[in-house]
């Protein structure tokens, strides 16, 4: 199998990659780039454990060839906050309400979450349900992550 | 109350490994790298039952692979769970095995640079099967003649001869339940069912493993026990446990399915070994699912009752299939026995459970260890009893619960104690208005399409599995506490926590032991080389049993403390006391009415290591010789579509007596998942087989295997959560366990609720659309 | 178990023509052995499992001119169109449409809609296909191209069996045609699964035509109802220029019940389908002949 060599700007850091075109998104961005925050759960685009932002839509790393966001910009769960660490408000809202157990879908939890806000800054319980509803949760039965949403709607 | 006076304890404060769970920094085991990192793949079986007559491996060790199968593995008979002792301990698995029980049991494996080789490499591996006859219904397995997945397997170091796929069986009995029936004016009789629910953790089951220099192998697993991962490992493959390490990594969710050491863990290991190498692990989902489930089990259940409610007898028939593995069942029956006498007082009572072997994946401890299974039974009991008396269901809990001051048989015949903090009436009633339970109105009363109905259910968990004597569960826990010399402090113990916050709990008891800011405690990280023994955080026992060790070792290093402090100020150290301060952001220790006498605690350990006094350093190792019941009170609203047989849960009020809840929040939040698992557990959930093919019908992934989603549970402001106002003095600070007790009476309730909205009883779970919907056009009265 | 869900396991060549020309001639030289890759929900899917091991995946998400959606009296959709994309055009003033953005509303995982096309949600044949049963009440077209020329045909016939279409394998669906629909349409979906985000076990779509108590015209399509999405002919043919009633919407809903051809495998029963088909026609025909009607 041919190799391809793509380019990624990952949280605002640039990567030259050489990857085979069976190699998914989120495998590179774990193992080639060695950010982590974005997990495998599923592996079937289920659960959206593994969502990243390229170019500012949210998509599911499990499911995305690397090849095929070839010069993509890409944000993954550690490129949210600033690079001083300052929080984003809704990192923070997740820690004020109680949105955080084993944490394991947290990183795609707030990524959906922030996709929605920087779309609808005031959204409704509702809306904030039906937003994230391709995001799973084992641990917290969602309320804790409803509210922490709901927390940052203006 | 004694509450009011805490500073720490009850506080709402950040989890301290929040940042990095929402930064994306936490290192979970699937996280774990390290240089020269190979990725390891199991070869599973794809039939249900089989003889592995050959392996050729010679395809994947061309293609540079390291290759194990039955042969490079010790021949050593384990059982994966390691909390009961080794005379209780069913032993019938090997690392990899000559004979497969169930479709995806591993039995051979490869390392490999990247995980694609790996794949390539497993996938080219020849196996010459010898097809067995395989059974997957329990009723069936135990007929004679039927296909045995055993001839024989250890107790302990003992053989065993199986027959009947029987894996165990057990009795227990108190008074003549037949005379009991006798005396009773009403007897009711019923069988109940629930489905082969998928724990469904977030993170699959993972290990990395390291060769050491000297022999031995360091492990990053996930688990719910380091300490038993170390020593089963030891055991197997003969290193002694000094060699072995076992890190603590956060783990992505349990729910039980990590109590034991997970059988991909040995697997890693032997890799490892073979290789030189440190090698990854990381299931596949669809391999995670075919590796564990909760039990399912069918219920016989019959009691007597007087007509004033009070009960008279009680029988509870069970029969667990186990799947291909016994993971100690042994003492899962003991507890079903536990959990079943322990809700209402009986005189006469009789227990008889059997756990069947089928050719399915193993089934093992999830979220109540068979206590949602009998809560399902019983408290849909209750129910029908209330009706067929005409009495308030609520009226009738009250009346034959098992509290303040009664024998409570926790986990089973063997560990028996006395309730000494009950909030059960408290929880009925309090959470009885909230629901609003008066506006209650019977089925008959409802019309149109879409129907309401609230029900009732309680339950328990023991808090942990300690009790005055030693049993056949071990339970004891390990802490260190130190005082730094700036006056922070930091504790040490095997303990994890499951994202429940075990560990926050621990921290505030050192805050509030010593008297310092909970920012101030710092939790260490451990492993099994830094850490003394604790048997596993499962059974609710982190709080109320691991807490109380950590609770033990912060005192004896106060003690420590202010003995030093005493030294310093010329005071008689048991007249000192400490107080957190804000202005300088520590403990102080002072004199009571002095204004002079006092010193911040960071003073005072700087001041004993100058002088050479040593560091203000507990140990503790202990067992709790109770494990206090924590109750749980769940009421649930429903609504069914009468036109297509849908249910939505619409209305919930959560309720637990924790004692004292250490983290209120995530305490609530603890009820708040259990109640979304529970209805799952009611309505939703099963791993079901296709006898054909001995595989998952839903495929092992979560495009088929679904659990709810965001939009499925109710409102955040229709669901309500609190606690009873209750302090348990064995526990720290008087705290109790919350954990499993949160989904142990949630499907009951779900049940009562659909009862309530359209008169139908459902005795079996989950209760899909389309089995509502049947029964209700087999109910005339119900309009289409 | 030869399936991995953390990989895809098996090779294959990658393409990512630019245009639709250069995609015709990879498809001619590829076509039996390759596949069309999208959004790649479903495939990587189907590829992780082992159901799909192409040699060649052919990308086809940066061609632009397969994302448009644009015309008057024929909207033409191009098959490259996200289905937020798609979600979003019929979002405001949907009445005629109401029907095609509540089904894609309903697969509504926010990543799913981001990266999965309408074209891939038809062309993977699958009969739970969730735009399908709106876009057949619509009686929409399909555009596919090849090398050899084009041909358009209502989507009604494209689909052939479960999870297979009459696409050749040197062809690409370009577009989706709807004509405009008439004064007075509206449309509704419906549907019913285990969960908020989750494969559909029975989909209904409905659009009316409505003048005051008159039905002029129902169209009806259901979805994982019979091997391929269907049109239920003989129970919209009960409706045309009927003055509507309580009674013959229930009489339409048992016609409904009949047409449908539901799988005998599987966990659903046929018979609950049937039901659910009956139960849904009436709730998306009261919903879309309300909207119809100008509310209420």
């Amino acid at each position: 199998m041919k190799k391809y060599t793509i380019h990624l700007t990952v949280n605002g850091e640039k990567h030259t990659l050489e990857v085979y075109p069976n190699a998914l998104l989120l495998n590179v961005i774990r193992e080639d780039i060695g950010l982590t925050g974005t997990k495998y759960a599923c592996g079937t685009g289920q659960c959206g454990a593994c969502t990243v932002e390229v170019n500012g839509e949210p998509v599911l790393g499990c499911m995305t060839l690397a090849v095929a966001v070839d010069g993509a910009e890409i944000k993954t769960i550690e490129g949210l906050a600033q690079p001083d660490g300052t929080l984003d408000p809704l990192q923070e809202a997740f820690l004020d309400t109680n949105a955080v157990q084993c944490g394991f879908c947290t990183s795609g939890m707030i990524l959906i979450g922030k996709d929605l806000l920087n779309k609808n800054p005031s959204p409704s319980e509702s809306e904030i349900r039906n937003h994230i509803k391709g995001n799973l949760c084992r641990c917290t039965g969602y309320n804790g992550i409803t509210r922490a949403i709901l927390k940052c709607s203006k | 109350m004694e509450q009011n006076k805490f500073h720490a304890i009850g506080r709402i404060a950040r989890r301290k490994d929040g940042i990095a769970k929402v930064t994306g920094r936490e290192v979970y085991s699937s996280d774990v790298t390290l240089p020269h990192l190979l990725f390891a793949r199991v070869l599973r079986s794809p039939i249900p039952h089989a003889r592995i007559k050959s392996i050729n491996t010679r395809e994947a060790e061309k293609m540079g692979a390291v290759c194990i199968t039955s042969e490079d593995t010790p021949d050593i008979k384990y059982n994966e769970r390691q909390v009961s002792i080794p005379e209780k301990t069913y032993r019938d698995r090997v690392v990899l095995p000559d004979k497969v029980r169930h479709v995806g049991e591993g039995f051979a494996a490869v390392a490999a640079k990247t995980e694609s080789l790996a794949e390539k490499a497993m996938r080219s591996i020849e196996v010459e099967y010898e097809k067995l006859p395989a059974i997957f219904d329990p009723y069936e397995a135990m007929r004679s003649g039927s296909p045995q997945l055993y001839d024989e397997i250890c107790l302990g170091d003992t053989k065993l001869p199986i027959e009947s796929n029987i894996a165990c069986h057990r009795e227990v009995g108190e008074g003549d339940v037949e005379h009991g029936f006798k005396e009773a004016d009403l007897v009711v009789e019923k069988e109940f069912r629930t489905g082969r629910v998928y724990h469904a953790q977030m993170e699959t089951k993972s290990v990395v493993c390291r060769p050491e220099p000297d022999g031995g192998i360091s492990v990053w697993p996930t688990t719910q026990s380091i300490h038993n991962t170390r020593q089963l490992l030891g055991r197997i493959f003969s290193i002694s446990l000094n060699k072995l390490n076992v890190h603590r990594v956060p783990i992505g969710g349990s729910f039980g399915s990590s109590i034991q050491m997970n059988t991909c863990i040995p697997i890693c290991v032997a890799l490892a070994l073979k290789a030189q190498k440190p090698v990854k692990l990381v299931l596949s989902r669809e391999e995670d699912m075919y590796d564990h489930c909760k039990y399912p089990v069918i219920i016989q259940l019959k009691y007597g009752v007087k007509k004033d409610g009070t009960i008279t007898a009680g029988e509870l028939k069970t029969i667990v299939d186990i799947g291909g593995h016994n993971i100690q069942a042994y003492p899962l029956l003991g507890c079903m026995a536990g959990w079943f006498v322990s809700l209402y007082r009986m005189p006469h009572l009789q227990f008889d459970g059997t756990a069947v072997y089928t050719n399915k994946a193993p089934g093992c401890a999830m979220q109540g260890y068979g206590n949602p299974q009998v809560s399902f039974a019983v408290e849909s009991m209750i129910d029908i009893i209330a009706e067929e008396l005409g009495m308030d269901p609520i009226a009738l809990r009250l009346k034959n619960y098992v509290g303040l001051g009664e024998t409570f048989w926790g986990q089973g015949p063997t560990v028996r104690s006395v309730i000494r903090s009950c909030g059960v009436e408290e929880m009925l009633l309090k959470g009885k208005d909230m629901i609003e339970w008066d506006q209650r109105v019977s089925p008959d009363k409802k019309t149109g399409r879409y129907r309401k109905g609230v029900g009732v259910a309680r339950g328990f968990h023991t808090s942990g599995t300690g009790a005055p004597t030693p049993g056949e569960v071990i339970d004891y826990s390990t802490a260190m506490v130190k005082v730094n010399e700036d006056g922070s402090a930091d504790f040490s113990t095997a303990l994890m926590c499951h994202g429940g916050g075990t560990l926050e709990a621990g921290a505030k008891i050192v805050a509030e032991e010593l008297g310092i800011p909970i920012d101030k405690v710092g939790i260490s990280p451990a492993d099994t080389r830094s850490t003394g023994y604790d048997v596993c955080t499962h059974a609710t026992r982190g709080i109320y049993c691991g807490g109380a060790s950590i609770q033990r070792a912060a005192k004896e290093a106060k003690a420590k403390l202010l003995k030093f402090a005493s030294r310093l100020l010329d005071v008689n150290p048991e007249a000192l006391k400490i107080q957190p301060r804000e202005e300088s952001d520590q403990g102080h220790i002072f004199l009571p009415g002095s204004l002079e006498k006092h010193i911040p605690v960071g003073e005072v350990a700087k001041m004993a290591q100058y002088k050479g006094w040593g560091t203000a350093i507990g140990v503790a190792s202990h067992r709790q010789v109770n494990c206090p019941p924590c109750f749980v009170t769940n009421f649930i609203e429903v609504e069914v579509d009468t036109y297509t047989g849908e249910i939505k849960t619409t209305r919930a009020v959560a309720a637990v007596d924790c004692g004292t809840p250490i983290n209120p929040d995530l305490a609530a939040g603890q009820l708040e998942g259990g109640l979304c698992r529970g209805i799952g557990l009611a309505l939703l959930e099963s791993t079901d087989y296709d006898p054909e093919t001995g595989r998952l019908t839903c495929g092992g992934t979560f495009i088929d295997y679904k659990f709810y989603t965001p939009v499925d549970m109710p409102p955040v402001d229709k669901v309500k959560t609190f606690f009873a106002d209750t302090y348990e003095s064995s526990g720290p600070f008087g705290a109790k366990g919350v954990g499993e007790a949160a989904n142990n009476a949630t499907a009951a309730a779900v049940v009562n609720a659909i009862y309530n909205a359209i008169g139908i009883r459902f005795a079996e779970a989950p209760v899909t659309p389309e089995r509502v919907l049947k029964a209700l056009q087999n109910q005339p009265d119900v309009e289409k | 178990m030869e399936m991995n869900t953390r990989i895809i396991s098996h090779e294959f060549e990658y393409f990512a023509p630019n245009s639709i020309q250069e995609t015709l001639i990879l498809l001619d030289q590829h076509g039996s052995e390759a596949k069309i890759i999208a959004g790649g929900t479903d495939l990587v899917s189907q590829m992780k499992m082992g159901k799909h091991t192409p040699a060649y995946i052919i990308d086809i998400k940066r061609i632009k001119e397969l994302q448009y959606i644009a015309g008057d009296m024929v909207l033409k959709i191009g098959a490259g169109n996200n289905l937020r994309g798609v979600m979003n055009f019929f979002l405001p003033a949907s009445v005629p449409y109401a029907g095609l953005y509540e089904s894609i509303r309903s697969i509504g995982k926010t990543q799913v809609l981001n990266m999965a096309t309408i074209g891939g949600n038809l062309c993977n044949g699958s009969p739970k296909a969730d735009t399908a049963p709106p876009l057949l009440t619509y009686d929409a077209r399909i555009k596919l191209v090849s090398l050899k020329g084009e041909r358009i045909l209502a989507l009604k016939d494209f689909h052939s069996g479960p999870n297979r279409t009459i696409m050749e394998a040197n062809e690409l669906m370009t577009e989706i045609q709807l004509d405009k629909l008439p004064k007075g349409t509206s449309s509704a979906f419906e549907k019913k699964a285990r969960v908020g985000a989750d494969i559909s076990k029975i989909t209904c779509a409905v659009t009316v035509v409505r003048d005051g108590d008159v039905c002029r015209s129902c169209r009806i399509a259901l979805g994982a109802a019979a091997p391929v999405p269907m049109r239920a002919f003989q129970a919209e043919s009960m409706l045309t220029g009927k003055i509507m009633n309580d009674a013959l919407t229930e009489e339409t809903s048992q016609q409904v019940a009949q047409e449908i051809n539901p799988p005998t495998v599987g966990r659903t029963h046929p018979e609950y389908r049937r039901h659910l088909a009956a139960v849904m026609f009436k709730d998306g025909f009261r919903r879309a002949w309300q909207q119809a009607g100008g509310g209420k």
